[in-house]
């Protein structure tokens, strides 16, 4: 609402002037109860002092009314007194010395009088706005922790003899917080261990902020209510702790569908090339051996790729690819599309190794490259024969081995010069690898690459 | 224009090796070579400053992420011909709007286009 400043300020003045005139009208009462009191007084017992009745009125006044009530008080005290009470000549006549000196003092008495209560009420007025804004306060944060959505509790500490933490009794927790754990208010005072279940992580975990005085925060699912928290653990004192708890749940929903989408975009890309694979060895079937050879080839290419986004949706992680599980894949899908007969047989050995999606789509199209090399040239006699692949781990380089016992390299016509070698060393050269290749019993072609400690390849043992 | 049998050296700077590798097929083709390949900005400033011979060069605009700008400047002030191959389109964000630009995927007619207006503009 918009205020309205030309009715705002008479109404101010208003107040203003009420204030004064209920201040002016307080010490005027006053003033002439004490007079009313004091003439009571003398009618009893005469020789009672003149001015010592206005003492406590502009007392009370000063207190209720502030100073300016006291003064009226006063300054209508000195009338009456000196006018009505006074055994020497009386006002309006002029005093005379005592008159003076008794009036002097009066007002010397007074002015202490009124500015002590004015003061003190001044002090009173500060202490009640004082509590009223604790109180505020009070109700603010009561409303903050009953009311917040995230769960919140203060615990206290308790400790073993050896001074690790033994457990905590739980000083206050928030609703938000009771609902989270599905208890009751009941639970404050409660010791930590009548939850059920193992809590000695969680003990550790609250030692060790209560210990080193570092937050700790972690994420947990609830099992029974399906839901994911975010949990802070902060030290307040060396024995106090708080726990705060948000809900996540809504962005882990968010991450696991990002997930899942993934998954489904990984599978359909496999699964487009593997169709795009598929055309191509249909276009195989009704041409001669050359240009057969060649959509073969071309196809196996395609799949190789495939693989790898096969890997990428069955492995547990979706950004590094377990290359065990990838080249046996790949293999199979090789015989099965190359090997129509069962003369030559892929074998695969492998290392656990992971690696990311940049270092397995080309190492898989080197192999495919080095697999069909080996189909088409190593066994050119009728009995046919083994053709290995493996790979090892050793100080964070990864070398992959194929290797034959066929005819050699130097004697296999064709072998060394075609697309596919050529694409092999590309693909060494993008990796940072080096290419070996030996032709003594067969032939064996190394490719060693750097393992990235920091770009997602790991290596554990297996 | 150029005598068509003189042979040009070209230098490529291209981070994806089976698109480096059809270039060299096409510029071969022409009876050029591709004597230079880099795979980073930095390796092609480098070939660069190493080789004054340098008759032209194709740039890819976006090398892991990293744009080939400061390449074209040192091609520019040394007066080498050079176009950009990018995939997203002929409005990507380069400082050299008017030069030219191969989309991709590119087929070998547009490339032996693209080699013969950079060998022409020499000669200009």
């Amino acid at each position: 609402m918009k205020p309205e400043p030309e009715r705002l300020w008479p109404l101010s003045v208003f107040k203003r002037l009420r204030g004064l005139g209920a201040e002016f009208g307080l010490g005027v009462a006053l003033a002439a109860g004490a007079t009313g009191l004091r003439w009571g007084l003398g009618q009893i017992a005469p020789g009672v002092l003149p001015f010592a009745v206005y003492f406590p009125a502009a007392a009370v006044a000063s207190l209720f009314g502030g100073w300016r009530a006291g003064a009226v008080v006063g300054v209508l005290g000195a009338f009456a007194g000196g006018m009505l009470f006074s055994p020497g000549p009386s006002l309006p006549s002029w005093p005379d010395t005592a008159m003076m000196v008794n009036l002097i003092l009066f007002g010397v008495a007074m002015a202490v009088v009124i500015g002590g209560a004015a003061y003190q009420r001044t002090l009173a007025a500060r202490l009640a706005g004082t509590n009223r804004s604790l109180a505020d306060r009070d109700d603010y944060y009561n409303v903050l922790f009953d009311g917040m959505s995230e769960g919140f509790a203060l615990c206290e500490a308790t400790f073993d003899d050896s001074g690790s933490l033994r457990d905590y009794y739980i000083l206050e927790i928030n609703p938000a917080l009771q609902s989270i754990l599905g208890v009751g208010p009941e639970v404050v005072g409660a010791k930590f261990s009548a939850t059920p279940g193992d809590n000695r992580r969680w003990l550790k975990m609250c030692d060790q902020v209560l210990k080193t005085g570092r937050p700790a925060s972690f994420e947990a699912h609830n099992p029974q209510t399906n839901l994911w928290h975010e949990i802070h653990i902060t030290r307040v004192s060396a024995t106090r702790m708080t726990q705060f708890f948000f809900d996540i749940t809504a962005r882990k929903r968010a991450e696991l569908r990002q997930v899942e989408l993934f998954g489904e975009m990984n599978h359909r890309v496999r699964n487009n090339l593997t169709m795009v694979a598929s055309l191509l060895n249909l276009q195989a079937r009704d041409v001669e051996a050359e240009v057969r050879d060649q959509l073969l080839k071309a196809a196996a290419r395609m799949q190789s790729i495939a693989e790898v986004h096969a890997a990428l949706y069955r492995g547990s992680s979706h950004e590094s690819v377990e290359l065990g599980p990838y080249l046996t894949d790949l293999c199979a899908s090789l015989s099965k599309a190359l090997l129509l007969d069962r003369r030559i047989s892929i074998n695969v050995r492998s290392e656990s190794v992971s690696v990311t999606v940049d270092m397995a789509i080309p190492l898989g199209m080197a192999v495919t490259e080095i697999v069909t090399n080996a189909i088409k040239y190593a066994y050119p006699s009728p009995e046919g024969g083994d053709i290995w692949v493996a790979t090892a781990c050793r100080e964070n380089r990864l070398s992959v081995t194929i290797a034959d016992t066929g005819v050699g390299f130097e004697r296999a016509v064709g072998r060394s010069d075609g697309l596919g070698m050529r694409l092999v060393r590309s693909f060494a050269r993008q990796l940072n690898g080096e290419l070996v290749i030996r032709s003594d019993q067969g032939t064996t072609i190394e490719i060693t690459v750097p393992l990235p400690a920091d770009t997602g390849a790991s290596v554990s043992a297996g | 224009m150029d005598q068509p049998n003189q042979p040009r050296r070209f230098l490529v700077l291209e981070d994806e090796p089976m698109i480096s590798m059809l270039l060299e097929d096409y510029i071969s083709d022409m009876g050029h070579e591709m004597a230079w390949q880099a795979e980073t900005v930095r390796d092609a400033l480098l070939l660069i400053e190493k080789h004054p011979n340098i008759d032209g060069a194709i740039l890819d605009m976006n090398i892991r992420g990293e744009l080939s700008d400061p390449v074209a400047t040192v091609l520019k002030a040394r007066r080498i011909p050079f176009c950009f191959m990018t995939g997203y389109g002929a409005g990507a964000a380069t400082a050299y709007r008017d030069a030219l630009v191969i989309g991709k995927p590119f087929d070998i007619v547009t490339v032996q286009q693209a080699v013969n207006t950079l060998l022409a503009s020499v000669d200009d």
